[in-house]
């Protein structure tokens, strides 16, 4: 409260701030509206040629279905329409309050939570004057668990509902999300990931490397400076986990960008109009070219290396383990024996690109490494 | 022939090395080659930087912090006056010539 404010409550500028500020205090205590820079240590980089625009009144209630995960083909088209109507609900809906309501669902993954929580910070930024976000917790005491050791609660500013004792924890490195490179954070999830397994000396130094190059390729490659589409720029999510009931490890990076695929089309527009063949190309496609083989904007054999030196050290791990992207259209999971499973989305595409990293089934000894040389693609 | 300087990046740098660009955050690839390498380079003949103790070094760190070398000075003259080496991470010695080497060829620079 300023001194202003409390010497002449009569002061018109005074009512103004002691108002604004008991109405800050008393959502505080109700701990209810999501407030997604609670911890957020910087200010977010909007699109100031995206406007929220419109009067908003009444109130929305937006029902979230009982399953949300990027298990099959169903689940992805579900997960990416609930994320699609929550932004246009928000952001071109012109409510006051909008409700997400969680109460129906029963089961949700890391990943989802991941998606969820990215789309509400990047609405909440955009209409936060406007419309206010709040939500209902899940009656699933499982999911509401996920939410929680995710930092799903913690990274929106409101209270986490009590949970029962029993429940049995995996270790999460909760949701992080930065607009820059941050390799201490590599660092703390392979930390995480040693509770698990411990990576020797030169494959946590792989790994750390190729967490790093995700945040650089966000920079390099994800935001469009001329698009109209309300992006945070630079900004990224990372979220992993270690589970100790079936000895995994993995993670989720996600940015909101334009996609591998989108990204791809557009800088290499005249080879792509040249050949027939690129042409009928699918998303699927563009994203398994890039993580086999780097693709540069710059024509230069320098760049490019992010997602393929990730894909390769996961092949030089004796372990089962997969590495899927989804991006746009394209959803594409490497397995360690080599093979890929492709999936081309139909109904909704993915704003921006999510991979994730996975390891099964770790073997506490014995390991063995079929490390290739670092640049033999590049 | 004078001793060449020697340089820890880990003791003396970082120990969590970051990306490619100054404005993808702190402790970049460009910052290093710009407010290390070029200065040293100026001062010394000959300078051994010593990549070992380290976090990792991401591919855009090396390509901006050694590679650009490449394309300034030409890859004979890079050879001659740098050393690169690093006891717990011959990836990233390989990776920072691999660098040098492509940049050099890519600028076309004769020395």
């Amino acid at each position: 409260m300023s001194k202003q404010g409390r010497k002449n409550p009569k002061s018109r500028w005074g009512q103004v701030i002691v108002t604004r500020d008991r109405t800050k205090r008393n959502l505080a205590r109700k701990d209810r509206t999501y407030d997604s820079n609670r911890l957020s240590n910087h200010g977010p980089k909007r699109n100031r040629k995206f406007k929220v625009a419109g009067k908003r009144r009444g109130t929305f209630n937006l029902e979230f279905p009982k399953s949300l995960s990027l298990n099959s083909e169903s689940d992805v088209s579900e997960l990416l329409r609930l994320i699609h109507d929550m932004s246009r609900t928000i952001l071109e809906g012109k409510h006051k309050r909008i409700v997400l309501d969680h109460k129906n669902v029963e089961y949700m993954t890391p990943e989802a939570a991941l998606l969820i929580l990215s789309e509400i910070q990047r609405c909440e930024e955009y209409c936060k004057d406007k419309t206010e976000i709040t939500g209902t917790h899940p009656r699933v005491h499982a999911v509401t668990e996920l939410l929680d050791e995710i930092g799903f609660y913690e990274a929106l500013g409101i209270k986490a509902p009590k949970l029962p004792a029993s429940y049995k924890k995996r270790t999460y490195v909760r949701i992080e999300r930065r607009d820059m490179v941050d390799p201490e954070i590599a660092d703390s999830l392979i930390d995480c990931f040693s509770s698990e397994h411990s990576f020797p000396d030169e494959d946590r130094k792989r790994l750390h490397v190729a967490l790093v190059e995700c945040m650089d390729n966000v920079f390099e490659h994800a935001y469009d400076l001329k698009s109209l589409d309300p992006y945070l720029y630079k900004e990224w999510w990372l979220a992993g986990y270690a589970d100790h009931s079936d000895s995994s490890i993995g993670f989720m990076f996600y940015d909101q960008g334009k996609g591998i695929p989108s990204t791809i089309k557009k800088k290499k527009r005249k080879i792509i109009e040249r050949s027939k063949a690129l042409l009928t190309w699918t998303d699927s496609h563009w994203v398994e070219r890039a993580v086999r083989r780097p693709i540069s904007r710059h024509h230069s054999m320098r760049r490019g290396h992010g997602l393929t030196r990730l894909k390769r050290f996961l092949d030089g791990l004796d372990v089962e383990g997969s590495l899927r992207v989804v991006a746009n259209r394209g959803d594409v999971e490497f397995l360690t024996s080599g093979q890929s499973v492709s999936l081309n989305l139909t109904n909704d595409d993915l704003d921006g690109t999510l991979i994730m990293w996975k390891i099964n089934g770790i073997k506490k000894e014995g390991r063995a490494i079929r490390h290739g040389k670092d640049d033999e693609d590049g | 022939m004078a001793e060449p300087f020697y340089y820890s990046v880990a003791k003396s740098f970082t120990r969590f090395p970051g990306g490619r660009r100054r404005q993808h955050g702190l402790h970049s690839g460009e910052e290093f080659r710009e407010s290390i390498v070029l200065p040293l380079l100026s001062q010394h003949e000959r300078v051994i930087f010593d990549l070992s103790g380290s976090a990792g070094y991401s591919s855009g760190f090396l390509d901006e912090a050694f590679g650009e070398l490449g394309a300034i000075f030409g890859l004979p003259e890079v050879e001659r006056r740098v050393v690169i080496t690093a006891d717990d991470d011959p990836d990233a010695v390989e990776t920072a010539w691999a660098r040098v080497r492509e940049a050099a060829k890519e600028s076309g620079v004769r020395h």
